[in-house]
């Protein structure tokens, strides 16, 4: 079985709610390197996760600019 | 020669001038107007007292931040030792509305769906209110956690230390932390439009 082979297996037994963990977690932290292999493959076959992972960014900009300009700008 | 001439005094309204972004500030992390105002009030305070300690090779707001988010810590540290957050019900419904996201095979109940351009939401004034009420209804200890990393930038080392949880679950609530206000704003907002 070849490297990627590999990746890929673990892949298919990586569910979403087990991505959408490494998803958060890369906003407190540097995934490994085979984490990020496993994600990079998920959100490659998976809408809902990758939106998952535009949502979570969306959050952190909104908060950011909650906190700069208040809620009225 | 006075003073004045080597170091110009940070004079009290350019302190002033940040007093709202303190208060906003405040107010995430410790969801009550009293303790944001009083935590706001001391820290202008010792701004003004040690403005003559203030070496300029920050802003001004860094270095007033810098100032509360003591004033934030202690606030805290006294709460938690006075009337600590209890985990118990609620942490046992924050768990299920996580679960409640999921089917048993681990897939999206209900896909996340595409907010579109971030610009457009964070443009409109609308969303930013919704965005307000969906952070301000977060449950308690969640939005403690989820606040000290977003607002206050701490690393989970100093999270979980703060908070006397384990690194694993330190991940879990800011994990369920996102996703419930996710959900809040995906119904609120996005779901709508
Ligand atoms: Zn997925």
């Amino acid at each position: 079985m070849s490297g990627n082979e590999v990746v890929r297996q673990i892949v298919k037994k990586l569910t979403c709610r087990d991505i959408s963990v490494l998803i958060s977690r890369q906003h407190e932290e540097k995934l490994t390197a085979v984490e990020k292999l496993w994600l990079r493959f998920h959100l490659f076959i998976c809408t809902g996760c990758r939106n998952f992972q535009n949502n979570t960014r969306l959050i952190r900009a909104a908060l950011k600019q909650y906190l700069d300009r208040g809620k009225d700008q | 020669m006075s003073e004045e001439t080597i170091s110009p005094r940070l004079d009290s309204a350019e302190i002033e001038r940040h007093r709202n972004y303190l208060l906003r500030y405040a107010s995430l992390q410790l969801r009550d107007a009293g303790a944001a105002e009083d935590a706001v009030q001391d820290t202008l305070i010792a701004g003004l007292e040690g403005r003559d300690r203030f070496a300029g090779n920050s802003s001004v707001k860094t270095w007033l931040t810098g100032i509360l988010k003591h004033k934030i810590i202690d606030h805290i540290r006294r709460q938690s030792r006075e009337q600590p957050l209890v985990a118990g019900d609620s942490d046992a419904s924050e768990a299920e509305a996580v679960d409640a996201l999921f089917l048993e095979n681990g897939h999206w109940r209900q896909r996340p769906s595409d907010w579109g351009d971030p610009d457009k939401a964070l443009e409109n004034k609308a969303f930013m209110a919704v965005f307000e009420q969906c952070a301000k209804n977060m449950p308690a200890k969640t939005a403690r956690a989820f606040m000290m990393r977003e607002v206050m930038e701490l690393d989970t080392t100093d999270i979980c230390k703060e908070l006397d949880v384990s690194t694993t679950n330190c991940w879990v609530i800011l994990h369920r932390a996102r996703l419930s206000l996710r959900e809040c704003l995906e119904m609120k907002w996005f779901g709508k439009s």
